[in-house]
């Protein structure tokens, strides 16, 4: 087995992992992050449905009442979400367990992390969409709840001058999105960090040399970690990684599956592992637009429509926007059937292609992202991960409360609702309400005490000096908005505290 | 009832020795791993001729496609290239639902040319197979399920797209006017917001 041995092994290569990468590097350290997936580069984008080509770098885990879509590539979900960069709500910041406990650390709320959220946002150049670029979809949308007296605000992307080809999810061939491919990753790179893709790390253990808790610089302390790492390549091969600090950042469901793979070396690993994933609650429903409307047109401009609406934020704890998913993502992910047509067969056959005839011009879609509660588990059994999500009364009734709400709103407007059957991955129908999101959060929750948590606010696990989790596995709560700047600003407010610790210094090329 | 019709004349069954019907039958019992795999498939008792003869099998498939996506191209030369790709598990179900479609066709209309049948009657024997027990209706849900990933998404021709639903494919930059509208005031609502950030 190759032994590395390095200041900090950083492992995953997306928002969570990037922004501790590029400070400590900044700061002079020996930097060796590792990502489990292929080496992807903006030229290896393609805008295309081709699902070997998507599911090269996107993944599932799927389980009772909950699916969850992650990416496993270099830059991990940048290089496919849809850019919309938001700052989470003050409410999201305020909500408790159903105990009345809160669920974020004291001191750990949207004023807190505004300074790293301006941080972010200047690394990925977030803007406010200009009324001109709102693709129609997004007019259309904000033109329904403008009828209805209703707020809409123009959304914030991470993006430098869009073409609006509407393949954003399938990466962007023109480099105009602002994922880590064009900044946080070749500034690491500049700053000495050495990047490794195909290698996955799967176990995590305490050196005999990192007992106790040194104190001291950094650069003096021992190495305190092993990362056993398979590479994936095809040569399966074993590298032991030693690290003095190793900081996780594999996202919602790699850091915890590696915790869990790790809990009987890394001994008083929190209960919590695992547990608390929030989920954004998704809502979606979907209706042709009346005689009249505008034309929302489904495939013109980027994959997010531009618009969102806060309307509903403080009295429902939601937000809504419009979709515009590809023809693939509608067909993998719904069944399909007009409201009122009672033709058979419904979601194939003759009244299924004349209701797709109406998706690109004539139907709209409208999703919300909720504050609902942290509900998600994962478990390993051996060796395999398991997903479950307990559905209690109070999640169905925000289910349906929200989607009662989404359906007013497109019913006011006069639209014709369109009925949607959610599918599995065969295409057979749920046979129970099943939440599926991307905005995953949670599994190794950030709390004040081990026992409500895996992480102290400073990102440090408990009970293991020098070992971080620093993605969204950290973040306690959904948030009602797109999960990544969050993620992002919280690992560099982490990573901060990293370089405070440890009295470093970012170089003067960084600061 | 449409007459019978014997151009496809699929070879009968072929008997199986018994070793080899054990051995089967072992693959069988590991081959709850593929998912239920209904005992014809594994013992593959059905007509060899949708083993052997493609185009017998893409013949059936692509009236297969044309009921479940009407109005999409039959000559379209990928319409039916996702049954057969190995990157998907159902390209080992290829010839028995071929197979099986044609059985159903002869069941349900006396003729086993699944190919000649009408729109409507085609439907039917879809339906037949979706209404049927739980293995034979997963597989046929598969089928749809792919014929419509295949071809809504486009997925062999990123350049082409769709044209029956207007999907155009790979992006054409048409200029900037072609993404909005000019007049984007008339349908901004109020902003509860300065900056596009939640409060």
């Amino acid at each position: 087995m190759d032994t590395i041995r390095t200041d900090v092994v950083v492992i995953g290569s997306g928002f969570g992992a990037a922004a501790p990468a590029l400070r400590l590097a900044q700061a002079g350290l020996r930097v060796l992050m590792i990502e489990k997936g292929p080496p992807v580069e903006i030229a290896d984008f393609r805008q295309t449905q081709d699902p070997k080509y998507l599911l090269r770098y996107l993944k599932g885990l799927s389980g009772d009442h909950l699916s969850l879509t992650y990416a496993e590539a270099l830059g991990g979900g940048s290089g496919f979400y849809e850019m919309v960069s938001l700052r989470a709500p003050s409410q999201a910041f305020a909500q408790r367990d159903a105990r009345g406990r809160p669920l974020w650390p004291a001191g750990l709320d949207r004023r807190a992390l505004d300074p790293y959220y301006d941080l972010a946002e200047r690394m990925l150049r977030v803007e406010q969409i200009e009324p001109h670029q709102v693709p129609k979809s997004g007019l259309v949308f904000s033109l329904l709840m403008k009828n209805l007296g209703y707020s809409c605000d123009r959304a914030r992307y991470a993006v430098r001058n869009c073409l609006g080809s509407g393949f954003c999810v399938t990466g962007c061939i023109y480099g105009a999105k602002q994922s880590l491919h064009v900044n946080y990753l070749p500034q690491a790179r500049a700053a000495g960090a050495q990047i490794e893709c195909n290698l996955e790390a799967i176990l995590i253990r305490p050196t005999p040399a990192g007992s106790g808790r040194p104190s001291g610089p950094l650069t003096a302390l021992p190495h305190r970690y092993e990362v056993v790492c398979r590479r994936r390549d095809g040569s399966r091969s074993m590298v032991s990684v030693l690290a003095k600090l190793v900081i996780l950042g594999g996202g919602t469901v790699g850091t915890a599956r590696l915790l869990l793979a790790s809990r009987r070396a890394l001994g008083g690993l929190s209960r919590q592992v695992g547990r608390h994933i929030a989920f954004n609650g998704s809502v979606k429903v979907a209706g042709i637009l009346p005689e009249g409307f505008p034309d929302g047109d489904m495939f013109a401009g980027r994959s997010h429509p531009g618009m969102i609406s806060y309307e509903f934020l403080e009295s429902r704890g939601i937000t809504i926007s419009a979709a515009k998913p590809l023809p693939l993502q509608v067909v993998t992910a719904a069944r399909l059937r007009l409201d009122g047509d009672e033709r058979q067969p419904a979601h194939w056959g003759t009244a299924n292609v004349e209701l797709m005839r109406q998706y690109r011009h004539r139907m709209i879609i409208l999703v919300s992202f909720g504050l609902t509660p942290p509900g998600g588990v994962i478990a390993a059994d051996d060796g395999q991960v398991r997903l479950s999500l307990r559905l209690d009364r109070a999640l169905r009734r925000y289910y349906s409360e929200t989607k009662e709400i989404l359906r007013d709103i497109l019913r006011r407007n006069g639209c014709r609702l369109v009925e949607t059957e959610f599918v599995d991955r065969n295409g057979a129908p749920r046979d129970d309400l099943h939440f599926s999101t991307a905005h995953q959060v949670g599994s190794c929750r950030m709390a004040d005490h081990p026992a409500r948590g895996v992480v102290a606010p400073d990102g440090e696990v408990f009970g293991h000096p020098g070992l971080y989790v620093t993605d969204g596995a950290a973040i306690p709560s959904s948030l009602a908005v797109n999960t990544s700047l969050t993620i992002l600003a919280n690992a560099e407010r982490i990573a901060a505290g990293i370089l405070e610790r440890y009295r470093l210094r970012a170089t003067a090329a960084a600061a | 009832m449409s007459p019978r019709t014997t151009d496809h004349a699929p070879t009968p069954a072929t008997p199986l020795g018994r070793r080899e019907a054990l051995r089967r039958l072992g693959v069988l019992a590991a081959g709850l791993a593929v998912g239920c795999t209904p005992l014809r498939i594994v013992l593959k008792t059905y007509p060899d001729g949708f083993d052997r003869d493609l185009d017998l099998g893409e013949r059936v498939l692509r009236a297969f496609v044309t009921a479940v996506v009407p109005g999409v191209p039959a000559d379209d030369p990928d319409l039916v290239r996702v049954f057969s790709d190995p990157y998907y598990p159902f390209a080992r179900y290829r010839a028995f639902f071929a197979s099986d479609l044609c059985r159903r066709a002869e069941e349900r209309f006396g003729t086993e040319a699944f190919d000649r049948l009408t729109l409507e009657q085609r439907t039917a024997v879809i339906r037949d197979g979706l209404g049927a027990d739980a293995t034979t209706r997963k597989l046929y849900t598969g089928a749809v399920f792919l014929a419509q990933i295949a071809t809504y998404g486009a997925i062999y021709d990123d350049a082409r797209g769709q044209p029956l639903i207007g999907f155009e494919g790979r992006y054409r930059f048409r200029g900037f006017a072609d993404l909005t509208y000019p007049d984007p005031e008339r349908f901004l609502a109020r902003s509860l917001s300065g900056d596009g950030n939640p409060t």
